[in-house]
């Protein structure tokens, strides 16, 4: 009989209640709606082991089962097995509401109308909701949409934790864009095809369609590393201007749309590396959370648009003595060849007082703020970007129920984005250190961490409209 | 003389708790707001250490009561810190850890025992939930402070922590490690949404399932 010990010192004494018994059966309870076998994947302790109670892999399985974000509760217990010195353990759960909201986007932003008049303000939303235990399967299936001035996003998703019982991960999206982007620094001359003639307009715009989807497959790569490989495939259709030419520091260029003309296809191989510590991820206060994602997009995969895209993303958490956290955060990336718009770097993700891409919607037409007076105004989207910035968080409370921990956080940083160009061939009218396109970025406002997931309620989209910034022009 | 004798203490204090526990695990930070509770306080028959008997078997509720019947290893750890009146900064501090698992076979409680001054750890059987109470939620001769830690003619009082199933900071990590893997997260430069959801969602993470506080009455020993 492999079971039941009651572990004995030399002495002959017990040295501690350490007990081993045969594992004869796991029984799962209180499942209705989750399938056995889906809830089985969480559970490595299998019927013929022998079963210590001190193994930690008992209480691991508990947060395992809790980790899934399907249950409730997870309680573990051991009964008599059918012969002296066997048990059976007892997984019992008690099942949640799985359907959660993952993104929430509502802003304003300054965009532009259909013939490149600026508007003052306008408004943005959108919403991401998933069910993240579809029929019990564990499987994740997600919607999102986004809503801009004559601009839509449709996003579907499904996410698989373990296609077909093995320990890979699997993801898909189909994706549906019809959006819009602003162009042109100023005096910008545009031919647009539709009127066929040339006006003066404050920007020229560009009409795209996107349809398409990815495939993704993932494996955990020890605890805290994960890679994923994911293909893309798109199809895109712009409705380009026939010519459009705007002022780029002293000299009149034309406007590079980073759109082929009508259809095209991009199609990509991406690859991502994820390490993650944090010890929280909602309010973390140490630990680390890095990136690194390299695509590739050439001819003989279809794409229309040939191009290599690397970007790394790591931030790191310290607990202050005060009990205050410190957070430093760096992202890096460069392109390389002709890659779409969309895909290229855009200032305002990087600076916090212009409005995020919502869904890869572009819902802002300003420049960057500028606060250094560098060349910087004259860029929107570039191939090199990159950022540092800290952030400073102080908790104002901490609960057990409904919010869980409420943080002040205040951040600043330094970022720059720019094309080759930028750098090679900086635009006329600047010197010295205005040639080098960076600016300042800060933000204020409060972290929340619920028992729905985490908000953030940042002032610096409204801090963005109040014109306190400085636009130089040469 | 005042900060020598509080190194002192806490020197006391380090020799009683186990390193781990008095590293990881805080004070109260109002110990003399907690509600109160009767302990009797005494000395050992040299007169050279301070010892309490207490009893905290409210730590035992119904859902404790089912975990101690699950098979499955039960920790009830009570640390206790001795303050002068109207002082926020514990002069020194004792720990009595009990561990407590159901043979489901024999159906006795096995209980192992660790608290200062008894020669290290203790293994007895209880045979019932009475048994399990008289043995790990009281205490009963618990040496708590060396005669030079303390002040005469001061009047003190004994501040405590109960907690059931602590987790340890190794093993906490790696469950959070678990449970913070959002699927499908991805994370973008930008940060500057006007009330953004972050996509994240976990579930909370106790660090004991049940914790109970209390202080003593004053003494002067």
């Amino acid at each position: 009989m492999p079971g039941y010990i009651v572990e004995q010192s030399a002495t002959g004494e017990d040295s501690g209640p350490h007990l081993r018994y045969a594992l004869e059966a796991i029984e799962i309870r209180g499942n209705t709606r989750t399938t056995e076998r889906v809830i089985r994947r969480y559970i490595k302790l299998k019927p013929g082991d022998v079963l210590d109670v001190d193994n930690p892999e008992i209480e691991l399985t508990r947060y395992r089962l809790l980790g899934t974000g399907f249950f409730q509760r997870a309680q573990l217990s051991l009964r008599r097995g059918s012969r002296r010195g066997n048990v059976i353990l007892v997984i019992e759960v008690a099942e949640r509401n799985t359907i959660v909201v993952s993104d929430l986007w509502m802003g304003l932003s300054a965009d532009a109308d259909t013939n490149g008049n600026a508007r003052p303000l306008t408004a943005y939303a959108g919403a991401d909701v998933a069910e993240t235990n579809l029929a019990g399967t564990g499987i994740t299936l997600g919607a999102a949409m986004g809503f801009a001035q004559q601009q839509l996003a449709v996003r579907t998703r499904y996410f698989d934790p373990s296609f077909l019982g093995s320990s890979w991960m699997t993801s898909g999206t189909l994706m549906y864009n019809d959006a819009r982007d602003f162009y042109g620094n100023r005096d910008v001359l545009y031919d647009d095809p539709s009127n066929a003639t040339e006006r003066v307009q404050d920007y020229a715009i560009v009409r795209y369609k996107r349809a398409g989807g990815s495939l993704g497959v993932g494996h955990d790569l020890g605890m805290p590393i994960q890679l994923w490989f994911d293909y893309r495939l798109e199809r895109i259709d712009a409705s380009l201007p026939l010519a459009a030419s705007h002022r780029r520091g002293l000299d009149r260029e034309p406007i590079d749309f980073g759109f082929n003309k009508g259809l095209s296809v991009l199609s990509t191989l991406r690859s991502t590396l994820v390490y993650d510590t944090r010890d929280s991820p909602i309010l973390p206060t140490r630990g680390w959370h890095a990136t690194v994602a390299g695509d590739v997009s050439m001819s003989p995969l279809g794409s229309s648009y040939p191009y290599q895209k690397l970007t790394i993303n790591a931030s790191k958490w310290w607990q202050l003595p005060w009990r205050h956290v410190l957070r430093l955060h760096v992202f890096g990336g460069a392109i390389g060849g002709y890659a779409p718009l969309y895909e290229r770097f855009y200032v305002g993700d990087f600076s916090d007082l212009l409005p995020d891409r919502m869904l890869d919607l572009n819902t802002d037409r300003r420049p960057a703020p500028n606060f250094l007076n560098t060349d910087i105004v004259e860029v929107r989207y570039g191939q090199y970007a990159g950022k540092v910035q800290g952030e400073y968080r102080i908790p104002l409370y901490r609960g057990q129920r409904s919010i869980y921990g409420v943080d002040l956080f205040g951040s600043a940083g330094i970022y720059g984005v720019a094309t080759q160009r930028d750098l090679s061939d900086p635009p006329r009218g600047y010197h010295g250190f205005s040639k080098i396109p960076v600016d300042l970025t800060f933000n204020l406002g409060l972290r929340i961490d619920t028992n729905a997931g985490g908000f953030m309620f940042a002032f610096s989209n409204v801090l963005g409209f109040i014109p306190v910034r400085s636009e130089a022009r040469p | 003389m005042r900060t020598r004798r509080g190194a002192v203490g806490m020197a006391l204090a380090v020799a009683l708790l186990s390193p781990l526990a008095w590293s990881q695990q805080p004070a109260p930070t109002a110990p003399a707001q907690l509600p109160a509770r009767k302990a009797s306080f005494s000395w050992n028959d040299q007169g050279t250490i301070l010892r309490v008997a207490v009893k905290y078997r409210d730590v035992v509720d119904a859902n404790v009561e089912r975990k101690l019947l699950s098979g499955l290893p039960t920790v009830i750890v009570m640390r206790a810190y001795l303050y002068p009146d109207g002082a926020n900064t514990a002069v020194a501090g004792t720990l009595k850890s009990c561990r407590i698992v159901f043979d489901v076979w024999e159906e006795v409680y096995r209980v192992q025992i660790s608290q200062p001054g008894t020669g290290g750890e203790k293994t007895e059987a209880a045979p019932n939930l009475e048994g399990v109470l008289r043995r790990c939620a009281e205490a009963k001769d618990l040496q708590l402070a060396d005669r030079t830690t303390l002040q005469p003619n001061t009047s003190y009082f004994l501040a405590a922590v109960v907690d059931v199933n602590p987790i340890s900071k190794e093993m906490m990590d790696r469950i959070r490690r678990w449970v913070s893997r959002p699927p499908g997260a991805s994370s973008s430069p930008g940060d500057s949404l006007f009330g953004s959801f972050v996509g994240l969602f976990v579930a909370r993470i106790d660090k004991t399932d049940r914790t109970i506080s209390f202080r003593t009455q004053s003494m002067v020993p």
